[in-house]
């Protein structure tokens, strides 16, 4: 009876064993698949985004160079340029009187071409070019007005000068 | 007696209000005047152009500036302008003004410890409700140069 029991259990083994390892090799693969992925994807990821990092840190140099070449120059450097130009020009401020409003006589003797002002207005259009500061934002304006007169202008202040609270 | 002496009491009285009211009365017309007049500054623009006018009045602490121009900013962009203390030496620290409105002017007022420290005011370009406290340094629109007596001390 028990030669018969381990005799038909050796049977069985014989049987069944290739389909064990029809069961094995493909649990291997999978738990081989799952390790690979698990210690490899997370490298690889990281390894992408060392390279994204780095391809943004080559790029991110020349942005901040542009945004550095317009951010170096503070409003102090830039008053202390045309302050310089203006003492240079001849001029110790852009100071004028607008009176009287009707005609602004002194104003418009100073921004008339060959001026003291006009001639300051031209050397601090070459000098803001030199410092990198992005003027054209008026030349684009210009498409709103051609030209300043400087009785408008000085009309304009008048009236905001009735307006003091 | 008496009577005289009330009489004499009032007009000495009545002499010391009026000349009390007239010392006040012509130091609050210097100081509107000084406030009123100031002194009016061409704002150079750094495209080419004049930006516009500024004109500055202060009596060492009381400061009143208003400011004008004629362009509109770009969409969704204001003109800002700024107080700066850029003397030589000087700390280089901007003061913003204020915004101009749609009308193109500026009005500033306050009560400044010292005012003539300021050399220039500048006009820088700004996105409209900007949250940055700092001046867009790379949109200068212009610059008015006061170096004259007696500001930038």
């Amino acid at each position: 009876m028990k030669m018969n029991y381990n005799k038909e259990n050796i049977k069985m083994q014989k049987k069944y064993s290739h389909h064990m390892l029809l069961l094995l090799v493909p649990s291997i693969a999978i738990a081989l698949i799952i390790v690979v992925g698990i210690v490899f994807v997370p490298n690889v990821v990281v390894i992408q985004s060392a390279a994204a990092q780095s391809s943004s840190s080559q790029q991110l140099p020349q942005q901040q160079q542009q945004q550095n070449q317009n951010n170096n120059i503070s409003l102090a450097t830039s008053s202390e340029a045309a302050r310089n130009l203006a003492q240079k020009s001849g001029i110790n401020s852009t100071e004028v009187s607008t009176k009287p409003v009707q005609n602004a006589s002194e104003l418009t003797q100073k921004l008339a071409p060959g001026g003291g002002l006009a001639n300051f207005q031209g050397q601090l259009n070459g000098l803001g070019q030199q410092l990198g500061i992005n003027g054209t934002i008026l030349s684009q304006l210009k498409q709103q007005i051609s030209s300043v007169n400087p009785t408008q202008l000085a009309q304009q202040l008048d009236q905001a000068l009735d307006y003091i609270p | 007696m008496d009577a005289m002496k009330v009489s004499i009491y009032s007009v000495f009285i009545g002499l010391v209000i009026l000349i009390g009211v007239f010392t006040a009365f012509s130091a609050f017309q210097r100081n509107v005047n000084a406030l009123k007049t100031g002194q009016t500054y061409v704002i150079a623009g750094w495209g080419g152009q004049y930006f516009g006018l500024v004109n500055i009045a202060s009596d060492g602490n009381q400061t009143t500036i208003i400011a004008s121009t004629p362009y509109k900013p770009p969409q969704g962009k204001v003109f800002e302008a700024w107080l700066v203390d850029g003397n030589y030496g000087a700390s280089g620290y901007p003061l913003s003004v204020g915004q101009f409105d749609a009308k193109g002017i500026l009005t500033y007022k306050a009560n400044i410890v010292n005012p003539f420290t300021y050399t220039d005011l500048g006009i820088t370009v700004e996105p409209k409700n900007d949250l940055d406290p700092k001046p867009a340094t790379s949109d200068q629109a212009g610059i008015a140069v006061f170096s004259s007596p007696p500001y930038g001390k």
